[in-house]
């Protein structure tokens, strides 16, 4: 395949089948574009953004933090890790006005570096958005507790929002102990205003980002909402915009720059010395070496369906570095008018003089015109992390989501036996009702996966039997 | 076929679970029984236990994290052991995420304990955090926890010895860190040992030594300038609301201080130190 071919145009748009072909072989291999490849771009690579540093760049753009009425700076500041206190006060002196923490970040080094900071700061021009776990068995005298110990280590009387940390459940929302806790603290003045964060669930079978956020949209008692927003991770995201944007509650974005430029292979035989070191950690503590490589198998493996979903992006973008990389990424996220502010990690001087530039700032129609067509094409290529979309559309409830995570263990981790024995447990609710089934799956799936034939092929790969000959 | 479902398949994305642990080398407390399975995250599925607050643990390269609950009358807590690989990594997140003055702890290298949440400990390339979950953590009762946790651990229970790189004249005690990355703000200064140090009055310092691991020295941008002093090229820059930070390589590596008012407290801080 010539370099070129990887997103080769037709006339002034993208051939998305050739797009499909080739993004798909690229996410399934990685191979064909090498570290050497040159990739086509829709302009010269380090041109693209305005990387360079500049100390005289201010916040350019404001964007009404929903309901709330704050005119948030589209760049904010996110606060982990927050390693210095000086950070902050230089974010604040270049315009930006909305800055994210938590009680859990730094266990409580992040609150108190902001706190640092406040001398420094006029409180009546910041919006201080801090959070904390809320666990089921919590009252809210727990919560209220907690809250002062922010308000502490923030060196300030309020804040103006006190958000429930990776919320976890829809039924979380109702958590009595922290209504009755905000409840307290909005008449004593200590918080203005309540919000959710979330990143998704660790176990597929949880609820999605999708489903928990869009109800805390809708839910009516929250005023802001913290989610993952990047160029691979939207689809759900776009669906929580849409909700606080009915519901006017304010959209922060956080894991604004995921995506790897490059992985370390992994060749059990010619392990690097940085590998041999991992499968000494566990071989040490008794772990056979076997187990211990399966372990780093699945960890390279999760590193390059990362590296392999970026790929699209860096090609097209031309970027070359991690930092290329997360700029362009910022930049593709604070485009939204729907989102609010971005909250970046500025974990030094550095960064804010390069992030801040980029405030205000239009990607051109071209690019983002690229980006919609690399999505339509990568839709219907795979199934979405934390993503249970489809659940509730299959007649005997065959659990599709666990199914693909079977069959990637089997394929993308080599964990064949584990796999098929996973499968085997699932029993009466495995994929064998797909065979004779007269339901109508194929539009469940909201990113087009055709669900039948999909079940149909990792069941034969998962009970080594051949349906489709 | 198998090559067009690997294809098809190989494409989910999905993360990992947490492994089931091993249960045998969890610390086993006399008067606390577990009353959880264990759990082994590693650095890339770490968020999935605790949210945004892992990246300050993969930024100091955690190799695992095992975490179980363990009970005791109406106590519950959930222990956390966090192998950095190192003892200087774990000293590092400790030190990070310490929120207050320790206590002596025999076979330890540091703890912590605060009513009635929280408690930690750190000892070799072990950093536990233990959190309350139900029920008061006291003084005592975290002291004891911690305590037995120490002597189950393996690694020595003194400071890393990459502190030693530290001049001890002047320098306060308890206030060395270890920052892997923008040290002082700055993306440059990375893998940096340091310490307030006294000598001007009330007014203290910071004294800071490069691991000599990293390569500072040559990476020093631009920005920085650079001017000759007793034999030695000072580079030095200004770090927003901070003063002056310089820097030298000595035998020893590339030593610093900051916080200078002018070019001479900078240099007269330089030869005080490195002396």
């Amino acid at each position: 395949m010539s370099d070129d071919s990887h997103c080769k145009r037709e006339g002034d748009s993208i051939s998305r089948r050739n797009f499909v072909k080739v993004g798909g072989a690229t996410l399934a291999g990685g191979a064909l574009l090498g570290p050497g490849a040159t990739p086509a771009t829709v302009r010269g690579g380090t041109g693209l953004f305005p990387y360079r540093p500049r100390q005289d760049a201010r916040i350019q753009r404001h964007r009404m933090l929903g309901r709330t009425g704050w005119s948030a700076s589209d760049i904010g500041m996110g606060s982990v890790p927050l390693r210095e206190t000086a950070v902050v006060r230089y974010a604040y002196d270049k315009g930006v006005n909305y800055f994210d923490t938590a009680e859990g970040y730094g266990n409580g080094a992040a609150e108190r570096a902001i706190g640092d900071a406040m001398q420094h700061m006029d409180r009546n021009k910041i919006f201080i958005a801090t959070k904390g776990r809320v666990n089921a068995e919590d009252s809210a005298a727990t919560i209220v507790e907690r809250v002062r110990h922010s308000l502490e280590r923030l060196q300030t009387d309020y804040v103006d929002a006190y958000s429930i940390h990776a919320v976890g459940s829809v039924e979380a929302l109702s958590h009595s102990g922290y209504h009755a806790a905000i409840a307290q603290l909005k008449a004593e003045g200590r918080v203005r205003f309540t919000g959710v964060s979330y990143h998704g669930p660790g176990d597929p079978q949880g609820p999605s980002m999708g489903d928990v956020l869009t109800a805390a949209a809708e839910d009516g008692r929250f005023d802001i909402i913290l989610l993952v927003y990047n160029f691979m991770n939207h689809e759900e995201s776009d669906r929580i915009i849409a909700a606080c944007k009915a519901n006017n509650v304010g959209t922060t974005a956080m894991k604004t720059a995921p995506g790897l430029l490059r992985y370390q292979p992994l060749d059990p035989d010619n392990l690097t010395e940085q590998q041999e070191r991992y499968v000494e950690r566990f071989t040490s503590r008794g772990q056979s070496r076997e187990a211990a490589l399966q372990r780093l198998e699945a960890q390279t493996q999760r590193q390059k369906d990362l590296y392999d979903r970026t790929r699209p992006f860096v090609e097209r973008y031309g970027l070359q570095t991690e930092e290329q990389l997360r700029l362009g990424s910022i930049h593709w996220v604070i485009q939204n008018p729907d989102m609010h502010t971005a909250c970046i990690a500025f974990t030094n001087f550095d960064l804010v003089d390069k992030v801040i530039p980029l405030s205000g700032t239009e990607l051109g129609s071209a690019e983002l015109r690229m980006l919609q067509e690399c999505r339509l094409a990568l839709n219907d290529q795979y199934c979405r992390h934390g993503c249970a979309e489809c659940r509730g559309s299959c007649p005997h409830d065959v659990p599709v989501s666990t199914i693909m995570r079977y069959a990637y263990y089997y394929e993308g981790q080599g964990r064949e036996k584990a796999a098929m024995s996973l499968y085997s447990d699932l029993r009466g609710s495995d994929a064998s009702a797909c065979h004779n089934c007269a339901g109508d799956c194929s539009g469940a799936c909201p990113y087009g996966i055709d669900i039948l034939p999909k079940m149909l092929q990792v069941h034969d790969l998962l009970t080594l039997t051949s349906t489709l000959s | 076929m198998k090559r067009i479902l690997s294809l098809a398949v190989s494409i989910v994305a999905v993360s990992l679970l947490a492994c089931s642990g091993q249960e045998s080398d969890f610390p086993q407390v006399a008067g606390w029984t577990r009353a959880s399975e264990v759990l082994t995250y590693e650095a890339d599925n770490l968020w999935e236990y605790i949210n945004g607050a892992a990246e300050l643990f993969v930024e100091y390269d955690v190799q695992t994290c095992r975490t179980a609950d363990l009970t005791s009358g109406d106590v519950t807590v959930t222990v956390d052991l966090y192998d950095m690989g190192t003892p200087l990594n774990a000293f590092g997140v400790f030190n990070r995420e310490s929120p207050g003055k320790g206590i002596p702890l025999p076979q330890a290298t540091a703890a912590v304990v605060s009513p009635p949440y929280q408690a930690l400990l750190l000892k070799g390339a072990t950093y536990v955090k233990v959190n309350a979950v139900e029920g008061d953590l006291t003084e005592t009762t975290g002291r004891e926890l911690l305590a037995a946790v120490a002597a189950t651990l393996s690694g020595q229970a003194g400071y890393p010895s990459e502190l030693e790189l530290l001049p001890e004249a002047g320098r306060v005690a308890g206030s060395e860190g270890y920052q892997r990355e923008g040290f002082l703000g700055l993306r440059e200064l990375t893998d940096c040992v340091y310490a307030e140090y006294t000598g001007d009055g009330d007014r203290t310092w910071q004294g800071f030594a490069v691991l000599p691991s990293a390569s500072v020295w040559d990476a020093l941008p631009d920005s920085w300038d650079s001017l000759e002093h007793n034999g030695l090229t000072v580079r030095y820059r200004e770090i927003p609301y901070r003063g002056l930070v310089g820097v030298v390589q000595t035998g020893t590596g590339v030593m610093g201080v900051s916080g200078a008012a002018d070019q001479t407290e900078l240099l007269s801080r330089l030869e005080g130190f490195i002396s």
